[in-house]
Parts: C-alpha cells; sequence; structure tokens
C-alpha cells in the first residue's frame, strides 16, 4: 500500500514535470534547428543536426540586441528607483502609528487592483504632452505603477517581521531612528530586498502592456514587445522567435536560480494579497 | 567624523523633541511614496475620468466635454456586454481550472519524496517564463500546420484533419484559458504550498490514530487550514485575470470576430486601433469601478469574517 502510494508520487510528479514542461523544451529544440528542419512534418523531438544559426542571426540581422539593452536598462532602473522610494516608505507604514496606517494601506491594496490598461491610457496621453513617450524615464514610471505597490506591500511584510525590540534596544544605546534603520533594520530585512528586488526586476522585464503603448520608435522598443514582432510579421521564422525566447527567459531563470529560497518565501508574502 | 557630521549631528538634535524630530523623519520617510502614487496612479486615474467625459482623438491635444454620452453609449452597444461576458467566462474558466491544478500539485510537492525540490522548481517554470515567449512558443505548437500538437494528435489518429486552435470561437476561448490555466497555475500551487506547510503534523497524525483515511484527512484537515487562504486566491486571481490584457491580447487579439474579446481587449482597441480617446477611457473606468467595486465589498465581507472568528 504504502510502496503503491510511493510510486503514485512519482508517476504523478514525473508526468506533471514533462507536461509542464514541454513548451519550454520545445522552444530549446526549435531554437536549434536550422529553417530546412522547422518545417518538417511530423516534426522531431529533437533537431537531427542541431546548429546555433539562429542565435548568430538573431544577434547581428535584427534588432534584438537593442530591445535586450532596453529592457535591462529600464528593469535596472525600474528596480533602483522604486526600492529607493519604497524602503522609507514601508518602513514608516510599519513604525509610526499617526500615518493614518489602516487608510493608506487599504488604498494601495485598491491600486494594486488597478488593470494597467485603465492606466496605461491615461498615462500615454500625459506622458505624450511631457515628450515620455518613447523614452526610458517615461516606461520606468510607468512601470513604477505596479513596482512600487508592490513593493511596498512585500517590504511591508519583511519589516513586521523584524522585533521591534531590537531597534528599540539601538535606539536606547544612543542610535538615531535614521540610524537604527540603516544599522539595524535594513541588514536584517536584506532578504526580502533581495526578494522584492527581483521580483520587481522580472516584472519590468516581463512588462508587455506599457511597452506596447509607451514605446513605438523601432529603436525604443523592449524585448517583449520586440518579440511579439517576430510573429506579427508575414513570415512567421519559428527558429529565430524561439532563439529569442530562449535569451529573454535565461536571464530571469538565473536570477530565480540565484534566490529561489528567497523568491518562494517573497511569492507567498506577496501573493497572498 | 569631521566637522561636517557634527554639525549635521547638532542640526538635528537641535531645539526640537525628540517627538517632533520623529514625526520629521516619518514624514521624510513617507512622502516620496505618496508623491510618486499621486503623480504615476491617482492623477492618471483622474485624469482618464475627465479623458472618458470627452469626445477626443488619440492625437488630437484637446477633446470635447460630452458629458457621460461615452458612458451611454457604450452600456448601449452589444460589443460591451459580449466582452464583459467574454471576461467572466475568461476569467472564471481559468481561475477554476487554475485553483484545481494549483492545489492538487501543491498537495503532491507537500509529500515527501526524493527529488521534491526539483520538481517543485520545474513546476514553478512556466509563471517565470515571461508571458510573450510562453504565448509565442505555444501559439507555433498549436499551429494548424506546422504545431506540433495537431501533428500528435494527427499520427495518434484521435483526430483526421487539423484542429483549428485558435479559429472558431469555443476553441479559441478554450486555448484560451487552457493556456492562462498552464502560465498561472504556479502562483496558486506555491501560495497553497505554503499554507500547507504550515499545518502541524500532529494533527495528521492524531487522525490516522483516530483511524481517519487520506480522503477524510484531506477533509477534516487540509481543506478546513486552506479554505480562508484558498477563497482570497480565487477572488484575486479571478479579478487579476478579468483585467488581463498581455495574454488575451497576444493569443488572440480578441478574435475571431471579437469572440474572445475581454474588456482590457476592447478598451486598447478603442483607444489606439480606433483612436477613440473618451470611449477606451471609459471602458477603461467602468472596469476599474467594477474591479475596485467588488474588491471591497469582498474586503469588507474577509474583515467581519475574521471578526466572527
Amino acid at each position: 500500500m504504502r510502496r503503491l502510494a510511493a510510486t503514485a508520487t512519482y508517476v504523478t510528479a514525473t508526468v506533471a514535470v514533462i507536461v509542464m514542461l514541454f513548451p519550454l523544451f520545445w522552444m530549446m529544440s526549435l531554437s536549434f534547428r536550422a529553417d530546412t528542419e522547422q518545417f518538417v512534418i511530423p516534426p522531431t523531438l529533437l533537431p537531427a543536426e542541431p546548429v546555433v544559426g539562429n542565435y548568430t542571426r538573431l544577434l547581428q540581422e535584427t534588432n534584438f540586441g537593442w530591445y535586450v539593452w532596453n529592457s535591462l536598462v529600464i528593469a535596472t532602473a525600474t528596480v533602483v528607483f522604486t526600492l529607493t522610494i519604497a524602503c522609507p516608505g514601508a518602513y514608516a507604514l510599519t513604525r509610526f502609528s499617526f500615518l493614518a496606517r489602516p487608510v493608506f494601506a487599504t488604498g494601495i491594496l485598491f491600486i494594486y487592483m488597478f488593470p494597467p490598461i485603465f492606466l496605461g491610457i491615461p498615462l500615454f496621453v500625459i506622458f505624450s504632452s511631457l515628450k515620455l513617450t518613447n523614452s526610458f524615464v517615461g516606461l520606468v514610471l510607468a512601470h513604477t505603477t505596479f513596482a512600487l505597490p508592490f513593493l511596498l506591500w512585500m517590504l511591508r511584510d519583511f519589516f513586521l517581521a523584524i522585533p521591534r525590540e531590537l531597534e528599540e534596544a539601538a535606539l536606547v544605546d544612543g542610535c538615531s531612528r535614521p540610524g537604527a534603520l540603516r544599522r539595524v533594520v535594513l541588514p536584517l530585512a536584506r532578504p526580502g530586498l533581495i526578494a522584492a528586488g527581483i521580483f520587481a526586476f522580472i516584472l519590468s522585464w516581463n512588462d508587455y502592456v506599457y511597452a506596447l503603448i509607451l514605446m513605438t520608435s523601432e529603436s525604443r522598443k523592449t524585448i517583449t514587445v520586440g518579440l511579439s514582432l517576430f510573429v506579427e510579421s508575414t513570415t512567421i521564422e519559428p527558429g529565430l522567435m524561439t532563439a529569442g525566447g530562449v535569451l529573454v527567459t535565461v536571464p530571469v531563470l538565473v536570477l530565480f536560480m540565484f534566490v529561489q529560497r528567497y523568491l518562494v518565501q517573497g511569492l507567498a508574502a506577496g501573493a497572498i494579497r | 567624523m569631521g566637522p561636517f557630521r557634527a554639525w549635521l549631528r547638532a542640526a538635528f538634535s537641535s531645539p526640537r523633541t525628540a517627538r517632533q524630530r520623529e514625526r520629521l523623519f516619518a514624514l521624510a520617510c513617507i512622502s516620496p511614496t505618496v508623491f510618486l502614487i499621486s503623480a504615476v496612479i491617482v492623477y492618471p486615474a483622474l485624469f482618464s475620468f475627465w479623458l472618458s467625459l470627452q469626445h477626443r482623438d488619440l492625437f488630437a491635444p484637446t477633446g470635447t466635454f460630452v458629458g457621460v454620452a461615452n458612458y451611454a453609449y457604450l452600456l448601449s452597444r452589444q460589443e460591451f456586454w459580449q466582452s464583459f461576458w467574454n471576461g467572466i467566462v475568461f476569467s472564471f474558466g481559468s481561475v477554476a481550472l487554475q485553483t484545481l491544478l494549483g492545489v492538487g500539485l501543491a498537495l503532491l510537492l507537500n509529500r515527501p519524496f526524493k527529488g521534491r525540490d526539483f520538481v517543485r522548481s520545474a513546476l514553478l517554470f512556466p509563471y517565470l517564463v515571461p508571458s510573450v515567449v510562453a504565448i509565442l512558443v505555444i501559439r507555433w505548437m498549436l499551429n494548424d500546420l506546422y504545431g506540433i500538437l495537431n501533428s500528435w494528435l494527427l499520427q495518434l489518429q484521435i483526430v483526421s484533419a487539423p484542429v483549428a486552435w485558435l479559429g472558431t470561437p469555443t476553441m479559441a476561448m478554450l486555448s484560451l484559458v487552457g493556456i492562462n490555466t498552464w502560465m498561472f497555475y504556479p502562483f496558486v500551487m506555491i501560495v497553497v504550498l505554503a499554507r500547507l506547510q504550515m499545518i502541524p503534523l500532529e494533527l495528521y497524525e492524531a487522525a490516522r490514530v483516530d483511524g481517519a483515511g487520506p480522503l477524510s484527512q484531506f477533509r477534516n484537515i487540509t481543506l478546513p487550514q486552506i479554505h480562508a487562504v484558498l477563497a482570497l486566491l480565487v477572488l484575486v486571481r479571478t479579478l487579476w485575470m478579468f483585467n488581463k490584457f498581455d495574454t488575451v491580447w497576444l493569443i488572440t487579439q480578441g478574435g475571431p470576430f471579437g469572440t474572445t474579446q475581454t474588456l482590457p481587449v476592447m478598451a486598447y482597441l478603442r483607444a489606439f486601433s480606433l483612436y477613440e480617446l473618451g470611449t477606451g477611457a471609459a471602458v477603461g473606468m467602468l472596469l476599474c469601478v467594477l474591479l475596485v467595486g467588488i474588491f471591497v465589498v469582498y474586503h469588507r465581507w474577509m474583515l467581519r469574517a475574521a471578526e466572527r472568528l
């Protein structure tokens, strides 16, 4: 009976992993095929003669490199900018009672529910008049609309988990409030800050809606919008498309592996909202 | 050290009381957040309302005020109600499947077995792959001629002709729900798993001593423990699926013939394809009011439920 249950567990786990990962495997497989092998019917699981031609063509003959660069700059700027604002903000929300915390906290929760498309339309109009469309600054600001509420919530949880006694002890020992924040709270919350920052990076890297609306000129397109163009053009090139897909996905997975421990914890903390 | 630092300290601890200093610091901490939220969220939201009261072309600098005409127009359109209904089908369908799959896999991962950490990370992948990438690959897999899915179905003789996965209204909606389920079940899985791991093992031991089988253990221990998390997850997921733009847009663009068009897609098409800023903003407003309204009601209800406990 027990062995049967164990076997069933393994079988289910194996089937689940194979089914759920198949699209990713397929993407890898297609990305290493020459054009002649892309349209073979019926398709083979693995390329007969693996080639890296799609990757070199992608980087040399298309604007892919620019898209990657744009996304990299925007996601990094979004993380740095939003964390700088959210850190003290979330700290204040957890430590100072007179800030009408409940109202503010609920407010952030509402904002979290705003559909991106709802904010995207007015942001396009406002940014057009400020010359912030097709601009990194504009898209970073647009990304703060989801990154900031997200970070505030996540950091709030991490700050709340730090015992106030530790901070009060530092205050008694003659530390100022900013000093206590810098020397006691921030070091203790560092795992949370890293997880939160990486999460914000991935959110920004993956954004499609705001990039689609705000970045209309070819040289300013981000990776997500750029990639979708490979399909919308009249001739579909599965090799280029999947090679691009692999290159976009790899950084996200690497980031994930680095902080897996924090990420699962962070996802759970942030996702309950 | 140095004189500058001494000066700074003197300035900071000058005549002000500790309480005042505390308040000043609190305000300094919170004001960037308040300012930024006002600038990029609150102001655009209010501006969107103002836009929704106008007839305005996307590239025109100004518009004409028309009152609630845009809203009246939308609410009288079959297209609006069709999009609304599509959104309900899409979000309820995909949340139901996400929840089933997510809870099932969380239960699996909660059992001890070798390689569990690997399986957990692997099952998280679909959520980590950027939506655009996942969709492009899956759309290619669903291609009538060269897609691997049709090729398999034909080889196994399950179908005699290729299935047009995105070609007919019903199939397009089913594909949409299926793809979104695949993309978002890990969210449910991870949150439920985290909650499952908080359940004290003694409860199960006691139940086993009392002779309870796996099914009764699930019903009497597991389900009551994850009930609250599930309720919240279902609500949040439903609202998020209802306002999803990117996945619907990238998979079907609302087609065929608008049969998978949801309200966010309608808002986008109005504003950026038809250049009707006014009606686009009005769709956005209605969507937002709907979501926030549901959320407020539910939030109140949750608070009251929490008080009763």
